[in-house]
């Protein structure tokens, strides 16, 4: 047999167990699943105390209506948590505020952060906006900001702070589920 | 008068050019063979993925937080041929930025789902079910047999069993015995000799028969709550009980048949075994929000 023609033989046995292997299914069947993952939301919840609790993506209803006068901050604290590593989050931070007394100005400083160790250990932030509460009626005030990559998170903490002279009062809802930080997605 | 050709240089006599060709036609007028027979068959897939075939995609979409998780529920798994068959489930998951077939935060698991019911007998030996109910999920392969509530409880006193059927099960000798769940012969369900796995000599056929049963799997293993105390506290040579019936009315019986496999290599039984299942996905909180392809797979294992 000359080599030309074993060539052919064996290109025409590849061809043949081929068409012999395509004859067995490589599967019976397939099921897919297709989940837009969103990043995770930071409920704050007002509790009696000083502290307040934060809830990590299960608003659990409650809540109540408090009031920031001044400089006053109230801080919203997640139990602790599986130890994580965050990318750099981006931040959507937001608060439903209503004016009470006063007139200028009528800021907030909104604050999201972590601990690390324990929630009695240090808090640091991620990043912070102000947002300028400018109605009577109560309404949603948000912004955006950056964060960077953290690693060994035990938990997260977010802050709301007057920024105002002591005769602005500010009414601060946390029944609705609309005071939160929310993670958007990575920063590019 | 001799004619010549000249070919390829050479001159031939025509005379043998002419014998050469008829010899050259007469062979070819020989026959190869005298005839032939064409079967056309169609052959069916035997393992089918929620009734459907490999060529059909089953596909479903959600939208979960970071720190969530998805139950996609509501599949089934069942062997046509009539002879078992051995599967094996893949699980893989892809994004945009994870092409490796794993996702760092991204943890799937597949169970069987399985609906327990009280029922009535008729005089006729019809089983119709109450309503009363319970759920449990199961590990269908890998490891021992394990079991957690979905919907319902368990009544105090009362416990989840295998039920085994032998040849010949109406036969008072041959009523069901049950094994405890910690002491089964081998995890795998359901064990050599039930009769409801429908091997050799089994009837078995739980997709309609005359006892009012009409499930999704026409063959496989029983699992049933009863109380504990209608349990024999003597083992039967193989391991199982004897089981009184005493508090039958308020057992919760099987809705279907299952199977369990301790490895990753799940056996279907013939005729119509496999199990309904569920994948379940976990998302970790620090998972970075993307779209996740989660793909299941169901391979024959040869």
């Amino acid at each position: 047999m000359t080599m030309k023609k074993a060539i052919v033989v064996g290109m025409l046995g590849m061809v043949l167990v081929s068409f012999v292997s395509a004859g067995l299914l490589d599967y019976f069947g397939e099921i897919s699943e297709e989940v837009v993952v969103s990043g995770p939301v930071f409920y704050a919840v007002s509790s009696a105390g000083e502290v307040g609790s934060l809830m990590i993506n299960e608003f659990p209803g409650g809540g109540t209506t408090y009031t920031i006068s001044g400089f006053d901050e109230r801080r919203f604290i997640s139990e602790e948590i599986e130890e994580i590593d965050l990318y750099a989050p981006e931040m959507d931070l937001s608060v439903e505020a209503r004016l009470n007394e006063g007139s200028v100005p009528k800021l907030l400083d909104l604050e999201f952060g972590y601990y690390t160790g324990s929630v009695d250990g240090t808090y640091y932030d991620f990043c912070k906006v102000s947002v300028n509460v400018t109605s009577e009626e109560l309404v949603v005030y948000s912004d955006v900001c950056d964060g960077v990559s953290v690693d060994n998170i035990k938990g997260f903490y977010y802050s709301i702070k007057g920024r105002s002279t002591g005769d602005v009062e500010i009414k601060v809802r946390t029944t609705d589920g609309e005071t939160k930080a929310e993670i958007l997605g990575v920063v590019e | 008068m001799k004619k010549k050709v000249n070919m390829f240089g050479k001159e031939f006599s025509v005379f043998a050019l002419v014998m050469v060709a008829m010899v050259t036609f007469a062979s070819a007028a020989l026959l190869t063979y005298y005839g032939s027979v064409t079967g056309l068959v169609t052959a069916s897939q035997s393992v089918l993925v929620d009734g459907q075939d490999y060529n059909t995609p089953i596909s479903n979409d959600y939208n979960v937080t970071a720190g969530g998780s998805v139950s996609d529920c509501g599949h089934d798994l069942k062997n046509h041929a009539e002879i078992p068959a051995d599967v094996s489930l893949a699980t893989t998951c892809a994004s945009p930025t994870e092409t490796t077939g794993t996702c760092a935060g991204v943890t799937t698991e597949v169970y069987g789902i399985l609906e327990l019911t009280k029922k009535t007998k008729s005089a006729e030996n019809v089983w119709t079910p109450t309503g009363a109910k319970i759920k449990i999920s199961y590990t269908v392969a890998g490891g021992a047999f394990s079991y957690n509530m979905v919907e319902g409880i368990i009544p105090v006193n009362y416990e989840l069993v295998y039920a085994m059927d032998k040849q010949d099960r109406f036969d008072p000798a041959n009523y069901a015995t049950v094994f405890k769940l910690g002491e089964l012969p081998t995890s795998d369900l359901p064990v050599t000799g039930d009769w409801n796995a429908g091997g050799e000599g089994s009837t078995a056929n739980y997709c309609g028969n005359d006892e009012g049963d009409n499930y999704l799997h026409c063959t496989g293993a029983k699992l049933w709550v009863v109380k504990s105390s209608d349990i024999a506290t003597t083992k039967e040579g193989d391991g199982s009980y004897r089981l009184s019936y005493a508090n039958m009315a308020n057992y919760y019986w099987e809705t279907d048949l299952i199977v369990h496999s301790t490895d990753d290599i799940i056996t279907l039984p013939a005729n119509g075994g496999g199990f309904n299942f569920c994948v379940d996905s976990e998302f970790a909180l620090a998972l970075v929000p993307d779209t996740y392809t989660i793909t299941t797979k169901v391979n024959p294992v040869l």
